[in-house]
Order: C-alpha cells, then structure tokens, then sequence
C-alpha cells in the first residue's frame, strides 16, 4: 500500500503544481485521466494500474470521442 | 532511452543551428519551436472542426447545467454522457498536451549540456577535459558545459545580444548592478514576456469559450476559477523561468505566440460559422 502512494503523490503534485499550467483544463473524460490513474493505481495497483492509465492518456486526443469512463 | 530523447532533438536542433538558422543558436530555437507546433498541427485542426459544432448543442448543454446545476458530480458525468452521445468534445485531450513534456524536459538537457547532445565529435572524455581548463570563478554548477562553450567559444549562444544559456535572476541588484545590468536585465525580460504571453494566450482561449458559453457570469463558479487559473499560469511560468536557462524561456514564448496566433484564426473561423447559423 505504501508503494502505491509513492506512485500517487507525484501525480497529485502534477493535478496541485503542473496542471494549472495549462491554463484550461483539457481532459476530454470524466473523471480526468490524472484522477483515473490514482483511481485505477489504488483500484487495480501499480503494474495494471500504471498500463490502464497510459492506455486512457493515448485515448485522450481529438480522434477519441472521450466521455464518461470512471476506473 | 534517457538519452536517446534529448540526443534526438539535440541533433535536429543542431541541424536547424547549422544549415537554416545560420548559426544563430536563438534563431534555430525558435524554427525549432515554430516546428513541434506544426506537427502538432493535425490534432489542433481536428479539435477546430468539432468546435465549429458547439454552436448547435449549446441550449441542450445549458439545460443540462441548470438541471445539475447543485451536483458538480453529476453535472459532469451528465455532460460527459451528451459529448459522447453526439460525438462532440470541447476539449483537446491530455496527449497533444503531454506530448510537450518530454519534448521541454529534453530541450532543457540539450540547452543545459550542449556538448553532449547537440554538437558532434565530443565525447565524454574531451568534455571533462574541456570543463577542466574553464577558470574554477566562471564555471557555473549545473551548467558546466555551457560554461566550457563560452570559455573555449566553441559555439555562440547569444541571440539579439542575450546569451540564453544563462538562468535569469529575479534580484534586483544583479538585474541592475553596473557590472551585470547588460547581461541580466535582458535575460530578465525574456522571463517578463514569457509571462506576459502565457497570460494572453490564456486569455485568448478563455475569451473564445466563455463567449460560446453565453451563460449567466454571475451563476457560474467557473468563471470565477478560470479568472484565478489565468493568473496561476503566468505567475508559475515567471516563476519556472528562474529555475531553467533563458533559451527554454525563449521556447516557451514563441509556443505561446504560436498559440495566441492558432487561437485568433480559430475564433475568426467561429465568426464565420456564427453568421452562417
């Protein structure tokens, strides 16, 4: 468990510190794809936790039609 | 893999360096710039397209917001059901965003070490020699290989008189000291208009969708959040500028002109479409 909120911290870093810079939010799902990494990390774990999110961030691009896709 | 990004993009940096920017280190940085946005060229584009649809859905999506309008949970998961259903998104995606991580963290290794990315014909061996020689007073830590490229003037990085592999500094006495002024103040102002775009291409991308929002101001706590969020941005690229050498700010700057440009011809483009509706 402790493993898992090493891999979690930085990406709620990323949604406190990094994401503002993007000005707007630009994720085309709900819930975004940082909030479904921690989600699917704490839900699945780290390896397919970590395989999922990578497979939602490549989906999250003007050809995917995006949507409602909780972990 | 560590090295192979920032040897990659080193290497085309070099070519631009060489054979287009005519040896001109800020020259090349911004094609190199102009370039990457390009490319990213097609998912911007597909994006414009489906914005031009919002106009059609937009009293569907507000009687959606004033229905949740008390459950942001809801309200977001409904919204999300809508875009899906009529195959219509607002927003870009995280990719086209996440894509220019790599590309700014390898740029800052290929500023930050330029004899080991990006010139040809060096290696280790030479570069810790060449870093010997450099006068322990001058060598920067962290940056010792800039340091040895200025010493030896194995390669120019200044560009229109600003040497942009320097870090800026934010205090006063070195931006205005007699000795120092020439080289910070200059170095200080491309933190300045490095700000000062982020904010208006911020705000242009705003502008444009709080007009197709056309909803109360007053009701919305968004609007509010995004008048916040548009200063965060700014305040934070300022602040990153100290922390990095002047050419990644000179990259950031032209990325934003870049986007402010893009931006303005896509509202111009939403005019066009209102008038036919």
């Amino acid at each position: 468990m402790e493993l898992r909120k090493i891999f979690i911290l930085p990406i709620k870093l990323y949604q406190k510190w990094i994401s503002p810079l993007k000005i707007m939010p630009c994720c085309r799902f709900y819930p975004t794809c940082s909030q479904y990494a921690v989600d699917s990390i704490i839900k699945y774990g780290i390896f397919l936790g970590v395989i999922k999110s990578v497979k939602r961030i490549l989906k999250c691009n003007p050809f995917h039609p995006g949507g409602y896709d909780p972990a | 893999m560590f090295t192979a990004i920032p040897t990659f993009f080193g290497r085309i940096l070099f070519f631009i360096y060489e054979n287009i920017a005519n040896n001109n280190y800020g020259v090349a940085l911004i094609i190199f710039a102009i370039t990457t946005r390009f490319l990213m060229l097609p998912l911007a584009l597909k994006q414009i397209k489906s914005s031009a649809r919002m106009q059609e859905l937009q009293p569907q999506m507000q009687e959606i917001q004033k229905k949740y309008k008390n459950d942001r949970e809801k309200l977001n998961q409904e919204m999300m059901k809508f875009y899906q259903e009529h195959k219509y998104n607002p927003m870009s995606g995280c990719l086209p965003i996440l894509i220019q991580m790599p590309i700014m963290i390898s740029l800052f290794s290929v500023i930050r070490r330029p004899l080991t990315y990006m010139l040809r014909g060096y290696d280790s061996e030479t570069i810790t020699d060449l870093i010997s020689k450099v006068p322990e007073d001058i060598l920067i830590r962290g940056y010792e290989e800039l340091s040895a490229v200025s010493f030896h003037g194995i390669m120019d990085l200044s560009f229109l008189g600003v040497n942009l592999g320097l870090v800026p500094t934010w205090r006063p006495e070195i931006i205005f000291g007699t000795d120092t002024m020439r080289i910070y103040l200059p170095l200080f102002l491309i933190s300045v208009i490095a700000a000062i775009t982020t904010y208006f291409s911020s705000k242009m991308m705003t502008a444009m969708r709080s007009k197709n929002d056309k909803k109360d101001k007053k009701d919305d706590p968004n609007a509010a959040m995004q008048k916040n969020m548009m200063l965060v941005a700014p305040f934070l690229t300022f602040f990153f500028s100290f922390q990095f050498p002047a050419g990644l700010g000179l990259y950031w700057t032209v990325g934003n002109l870049f986007q402010m440009v893009q931006q303005f011809l896509v509202n111009g483009v939403g005019k066009k479409n209102k008038k036919e509706a």
